[in-house]
């Protein structure tokens, strides 16, 4: 008996709690909806603007997060005032959203496509805030699409593998099955292609972003079937195929240059994918109110966001200066776009 | 391990103040960490308090994540009084998700009721029928249900993603994520509080506590299971069966994990993804032992470390400190918790150990 009074004591006690705390928050958040009223009067203002980004994982990644990263700090140097969240599941998008446009942001950058039907189901709730969604496809009255040329990085990839590869056999290893991903295969496939169509792909997702030993177990199992070069496009476990290839002694080609430290013998040179660049662009686009639904504007190696990293000592081994200027050339091709990459054909 | 060797570590009053003194100590050292790294810890826990509690919205999103809580950790602690230790939850939530997905994506004929009802009741059959697995590998093989659970759970992790990805797979979304098609209307759970995530869900996990409480203490079968759990042979000798009790408590705790599953796609998910569930399995059991296993404790503890995680958002978004801070409060807890033995306990009995080798030293000595 005395244990069901205390139960029930305990559970009127949290309910008190619960309503108590439930009146002083809706004040709060009515001052919350006043102060995104005022600064919505003032208009686009260069300075105080507050930007929000919603990631899909760490900062460190040295990838995809990291350069999305360096693009906030970038917009934070125009003047703004930027947030981040890392790490965030997409079934908790909804509530970031709604913490972020609450608390006043004028801008929300959504890092990755897989929030996107979050993002339309949501973004008609708070007309004062506009979405960006990076690698998107989809536009609305406050919410829009910026493509990264993942396929143009994949391209490249695969160029510099097909020249690297003496047994006519490259790897790919990605990590899960997205988009951006997808896409990068689809380039990596078609650069490979365009340079010898005889050579062998063998493509792998690990299904994990950050799962570096599988990522290097699904190197080195590449290496035993007679891959001899690798390239990674997994954001945190692209490591993993680095060291994996150093391990089995096969050539890989970076998608970053901080990872070259896992690979000094093996590691050719990085592609790199600097979004950073379509992160300032699209703010400054905002800022000028030139954000428009029309069509999706996509940033690949015209504008910077992809780019050859410098040759590392391992390249010297396996490619000539002639293989190198050809695949400069091929850069300069994707750069003035005289080479497209398709990402129809499945 | 309970026997009641040091009545006052088990007195209710004790461990209610015990795990509040635990939380604030991992509170107040969290606060110094944060301190040294440059951030403004008082600051921090505003953020923090307002993201769990400050507003309506708020509110409702401390309920949603209690709830798998509350279920992951009412499994735990269900298991733990038959004396297994299930640190399966893990898997059986996710094999509770499936099993609830694949219903609630299909049989757009039911009403809404009923399709309800189906969907919960699969996830927890599958749930139970994972947990009951476990049980079966011990009573016949005699494995221990510490190896089994884990590896079970990396089972269950990797059966999700070949679904996802493959035969599950929503091909006609708008993008290619690896997750399954949304689950129908009629199988939503309805929803508390317009535009919020708040679902009966929570109503559920609150019932669930409830029955926990009067299985265990107002039950024979219950009685039967706590028996077998405290002493074996007290169980044996009194004509309990170890095994089927063991049995049967598992497939209880796996059942609440799939329930927890259940919830989780019917209400707050919406569709299966990969890693959905990320660590409620594991959190579940800390929830259980901050409460001692008691049915307020798992409350309070449920709802705290459920009002960590919907804080804890808002606190890494405004007071822009890392979320990982969380998991060093809830970590600190954890070691407070498994620490409880020492001050009181553990140390009298170092003490008296000391003190009788020393007797026999001294006794050594003069013989």
């Amino acid at each position: 008996m005395k244990k069901i009074k205390m139960f029930a004591l305990s559970v009127l006690l949290v309910c008190t709690g619960l309503l108590g705390t439930a009146c002083k928050g809706s004040d709060n958040s009515s001052k919350t909806a006043e102060a995104a009223g005022t600064s919505k009067a003032s208009g686009i203002d260069k300075k105080g603007q507050k930007v929000g980004l919603i990631l899909s994982g760490s900062i460190s990644d040295k990838s995809w997060n990291y350069t999305a990263y360096q693009g906030l700090q970038l917009i934070e140097k125009e003047g703004a005032e930027v947030f981040y969240q890392e790490n965030v599941a997409i079934s908790d998008c909804a509530d970031s959203i709604r913490t972020y446009a609450e608390a006043g942001m004028n801008l929300i950058y959504i890092s990755s496509d897989s929030y996107q039907d979050v993002v339309a189901e949501n973004a008609s709730n708070y007309p004062d805030v506009t979405f960006i969604i990076i690698n998107g496809t989809e536009q609305g009255t406050n919410y829009y699409s910026v493509q990264i040329s993942d396929e143009e990085q994949g391209f490249l990839l695969g160029v510099i593998a097909a020249y690297a590869s003496d047994a006519k056999k490259a790897g790919f290893v990605g990590g899960m099955e997205i988009t951006p991903i997808i896409n990068g295969n689809k380039g990596f496939e078609q650069g490979v292609k365009y340079v010898n169509p005889e050579i062998e792909i063998d493509s792998a997702m690990t299904g994990d972003f950050l799962d570096v030993t599988a990522a290097k177990e699904q190197t080195v199992a590449f290496a035993d079937a007679g891959v001899d070069v690798v390239v990674p496009m997994a954001d945190d476990a692209s490591i993993g195929v680095i060291e994996g290839a150093q391990a089995s002694g096969i050539y890989s080609v970076g998608t970053g240059d901080g990872q070259k430290g896992k690979g000094p013998d093996t590691m050719l040179t990085a592609v790199n994918k600097d979004t950073s660049v379509a992160y300032l662009a699209s703010y400054k686009q905002f800022l000028d109110g030139k954000l428009s639904g029309d069509s999706i504007p996509k940033y690949g190696a015209k504008e910077g966001v992809v780019y050859l990293g410098e040759w590392l000592p391992a390249s010297d081994q396996i490619l000539s200066d002639d293989d190198k200027e050809k695949i400069a050339d091929v850069f300069k091709k994707l750069e003035s776009k005289e080479i497209s990459v398709s990402i129809d054909q499945s | 391990m309970k026997n009641g060797k040091n009545k006052t570590l088990y007195d209710p009053l004790f461990s209610l103040i015990y795990a509040a003194l635990s939380v604030i100590a991992a509170l107040i050292i969290a606060g110094l960490v944060m301190k040294i790294m440059g951030y403004r810890p008082l600051n921090s826990y505003r953020y923090l308090l307002q993201g769990s509690f400050g507003s309506i919205n708020s509110l409702c999103e401390t309920a949603v994540k209690t709830t798998p809580l509350i279920l992951t950790a009412v499994a735990f602690s269900t298991a733990f009084k038959s004396g297994m230790i299930n640190l399966g939850a893990t898997g059986q939530l996710y094999m509770g998700a499936i099993c609830t997905t694949l219903i609630a994506t299909n049989f757009d004929q039911l009403p809404r009721g009923i399709h309800i009802t189906i969907s919960l009741l699969a996830g927890i059959a599958a749930g139970a029928l994972f947990g009951y697995l476990v049980g079966l590998l011990k009573s016949v093989f005699g494995a221990s249900e510490l190896i089994t659970t884990i590896m079970l759970n990396y089972v269950a992790a990797y059966l999700v993603s070949f679904l996802v990805t493959g035969p599950m797979k929503d091909t006609k979304g708008s993008n290619s994520n690896p997750q399954s098609c949304q689950i129908l209307e009629s199988a939503k759970l309805p929803l508390f509080v317009p535009g919020s995530r708040l679902n009966i869900g929570f109503l559920i996990a609150l019932l669930v506590i409830v029955l926990y409480f009067l299985f265990f203490w107002h039950t024979s079968l219950g009685y039967g299971i706590r028996v077998i759990g405290l002493n074996e042979n007290t169980g044996k000798y009194a004509g309990i069966s170890k095994n089927l009790n063991q049995g049967i408590a598992m497939a209880i705790s796996g059942g609440l994990a799939g329930l927890a599953g259940a919830i989780e796609i019917l209400g707050v998910q919406t569709r299966l993804t990969q890693a959905f569930a990320g660590d409620l399995g594991f959190e579940g059991i800390a929830a259980a032992l901050l409460g001692s296993n008691s049915p307020i404790g798992i409350l309070f503890s449920s709802l705290l470390f459920g009002a960590m995680s919907s804080g804890a958002g808002t606190m890494e978004m405004l007071a822009k400190v890392p979320n990982a801070f969380i998991s060093v409060i809830q970590g600190l807890i954890i070691l407070f918790i498994i620490g409880r033995n020492l001050p009181a306990g553990k140390i009298k009995e170092v003490l008296i150990k000391k003190h009788v080798i020393k007797e026999e030293e001294a006794i050594g000595i003069i013989e």
